[in-house]
């Protein structure tokens, strides 16, 4: 057996003897999840009920385009977004989640809703449920079938005694849904944004005790004397990260069944794992892999427990802050959202999202787990550089 | 066993060198006291030939490795007992004993040998299952040496192995250490109780700002020289009377509460001890012969071991 796994059991000894890091590591997150979703559940439900923007972009300016927003006008759910922007501009805006959906009106709207053909295009935003988006679409149609009966060829039909063929006007609206799947993005409830922020919150916070006990093994000759057993800066940096990706994965565990059993029993939603068992394992491993990674960096790094314990303690909330843990992503500015991938937690949190929310798959989480693994190679590279220099080897 | 050859070492970012051309040749089976002031170099020297630390200029040689070359040749010849207590607080005695045997490479069949081995040595045998920090200060640091033990080294380097604990500790690890020795290991051993490297070692070795300054037989090195003076502890300093006296027949230093005298052809011992009785200074002591391992070391470095 490689030493690097006598190394790693002794570190698991360790930990599991270490009350207040099982504290820190287990309870606390449990504690948070609780707390939170239990306190924000209305918020999140009332967001959830808020209306929802769209742009319209009359391209005919025809008294029939102009009678389809006074009719898309009319009060319900759906807002229409006055602006002044470009086409360019509000398909971006739309892409970029900031407002849900864009209607364009063909300039040929007339001609094209007495032939029933494609009149008017909606655009769908990546982030809008499902449900919501086929609502809308839904509401689209019902105005253009109604125009065209109104105004297009519907009274003719009508006059001779034939039927209107549904099938044909379904052509009048072609519908792009921008996010990939069968599922958009969707606001998330209390307990599918608290259990994937605090867990991944949870799996960071290993960085402390794995600092402090790193920095007491240099501190007291322990590393030393492993350096004289010829016991290389590599196993020693594994031996550390089985351990505490064993942790983080009892972490996951832990966690989910809070989501999926305790939240519910004590009153709040259910958390929804969503099918892929495979793209949980996977995302799973990859936010462990950049928690543990990041705190043998930072064990490097500093020189003193209480430079470890400050700058670990300091970054994970900072991290967590800018990467939604704190405050859900969905509430920030959109600068704050573009600005908040620079925190591993983005990656991580976003990554469960695609899961449990999205419906998402293996495939769908590639982006998330890879900016995550390449953190955690950056992070190793630059301890193993750290070590070898303290050495001076 | 050791053969360190023009030892040039500096830290990063620092202009005096560590280790100044340091020459230093250590028998197999000897046990050599490595003695210096705090910050002459001890610990860097201690490091390097452990292989702790890089060096660019020199040689050293260890059981015929050469250390940059054969690291790992030499290192398993090697073992530290550094200073602090260099092992895992939360793990009973067995566990920490067994996780060093494991990185020292042992296999699972030798590992409860050389665990009852060192335990025996040690005096462990009875708190093998006591976890480590509940032991007492003296425990702990046998602990320490046991570690040290278990690759059964040809060469233990020994950091300070008795601070801070009780007499009977102490004289236990000093005990250990002569066995140790006696069966074969060659021993450097650093500490500022002199009185302890004058009762364990055959050899010494002074350093001081990087550089050897001396190094040799304990007991050549104490009586080289000293067969011309007598050393007189006084109770009270002279008087400028007293002074006078003295100096009309006798050549002297004087230190507050102590004098050396030189013994020459016209002034034998008698001839000393008459004067000061004429002068009527007040002795507390007299020492002629041989000197202490305190005094040689003041000789040497001009200053105390402990400052």
């Amino acid at each position: 057996m490689p030493r690097f796994w006598y190394f790693a059991k002794k570190e698991f000894r360790l930990v599991m003897r270490d009350r207040h890091a099982l504290l820190l590591l287990f309870l606390m997150p449990t504690l948070f999840i609780l707390i939170m979703s239990l306190a924000l559940q209305s918020g999140f439900e009332s967001h959830r009920q808020v209306r929802i923007e769209y742009f319209l972009v009359d391209q005919a300016g025809s008294a029939s385009s102009t009678e389809l927003a006074r009719r898309m006008d009319e009060p319900g759910a759906f807002e229409r977004k006055q602006s002044d922007a470009t086409l360019e501009q509000m398909r971006e805006a739309v892409g970029q989640d900031r407002v849900k959906f864009l209607l364009i009106v063909d300039p040929d709207f007339d001609v094209k809703l007495a032939d029933a053909e494609r009149a008017v295009r909606l655009e769908v935003a990546p982030g809008i449920e499902l449900p919501i988006a086929m609502l809308f679409e839904a509401r689209v149609r019902q105005v253009l079938i109604g125009l065209y009966l109104d105004e297009g060829l519907g009274p003719f039909l009508e006059e001779g005694g034939l039927a209107v063929d549904q099938e044909t006007l379904a052509g009048l609206l072609e519908a792009d849904f921008l996010f990939e799947g069968d599922a958009g993005r969707q606001i998330p409830t209390s307990v599918q944004q608290n259990v994937p922020a605090w867990l991944m919150f949870a799996m960071f916070f290993v960085s402390v005790p794995l600092s402090t006990t790193l920095i007491s093994e240099r501190d007291n000759g322990t590393l030393a004397r492993l350096q004289t057993m010829s016991f290389p800066a590599s196993q020693l940096l594994l031996g550390k990260l089985l351990p505490y990706f064993a942790i983080n994965l009892c972490q996951v565990v832990l966690m989910l069944i809070v989501g999926v059993y305790l939240v519910p029993a004590l009153g709040g939603d259910r958390l929804v794992l969503g099918d892929s068992w495979g793209g949980l394992v996977m995302m799973s491993a990859a936010a462990s892999l950049a928690a543990v990674s990041f705190g043998l960096f930072i064990a490097q790094l500093v020189r003193t427990n209480e430079q470890a314990t400050i700058l670990t303690g300091v970054a994970t909330i900072i991290m967590a802050a800018i990467g939604g843990v704190m405050v859900p992503r969905f509430l920030m500015p959109q600068m704050m959202q573009d600005f908040s991938w620079v925190s591993p937690m983005t990656w991580g949190l976003e990554g469960y999202l695609d899961l449990f929310l999205r419906g998402g798959s293996v495939r769908d989480i590639l982006t998330e787990s890879g900016g995550l693994v390449g953190f955690s190679c950056l992070m190793l590279v630059l301890a193993l550089v750290i070590s070898r220099r303290r050495a001076g080897y | 066993m050791i053969s360190v050859d023009n030892l040039t070492f500096s830290y990063p970012r620092t202009t005096a060198p560590a280790l100044s051309g340091i020459r230093l040749n250590v028998a197999r089976g000897s046990l050599l006291g490595l003695l210096g002031p705090n910050g002459a170099g001890k610990t860097t020297l201690l490091s390097i030939l452990c292989g702790l630390l890089a060096y660019r200029h020199g040689s050293v040689r260890i059981a015929g490795a050469d250390l940059t070359r054969q690291r790992a040749d030499a290192q398993a010849a090697i073992a530290l007992v550094p200073q602090d207590y260099a092992f895992y607080p939360t793990l009973s005695v067995r566990e920490n004993l067994r996780f060093f045997a494991r990185m020292q490479r042992l296999d699972a069949a030798e590992i409860d040998a050389r665990v009852a081995e060192v335990t025996a040595t040690t005096g462990l045998v009875e708190r093998l299952d006591e976890r480590v920090d509940r032991l007492s200060g003296g425990l702990k640091r046998r602990l320490n040496m046991a570690i040290g033990l278990l690759n059964r080294p040809q060469l233990l380097l020994l950091d300070e192995p008795t601070v801070g604990i009780d007499p009977h500790s102490r004289r236990f690890i000093l005990e250990a250490i002569r066995a140790i020795n006696r069966a074969g290991t060659t021993v450097i051993y650093t500490s500022h109780y002199m009185e302890e490297v004058e009762s364990l070692c055959d050899d010494i070795a002074i350093i001081d700002a990087g550089k050897v300054l001396v190094q040799g037989s304990l007991e050549t090195l104490l009586r080289a020289g000293e067969q011309s003076r007598l050393i007189v502890d006084i109770r009270a300093a002279l008087t400028q009377e007293q002074r006078d006296g003295l100096e009309r027949t006798l050549r002297f230093a004087e230190q507050p509460h102590c004098l050396s005298i030189e013994i020459n052809a016209a002034v034998g011992i008698l001839g000393v001890l008459q004067a000061l009785d004429r002068q009527r200074v007040q002795i507390s002591r007299i020492q002629y012969g041989t000197r202490n391992l305190e005094e040689l070391f003041l000789n040497f470095t001009n200053h105390s071991l402990r400052d």
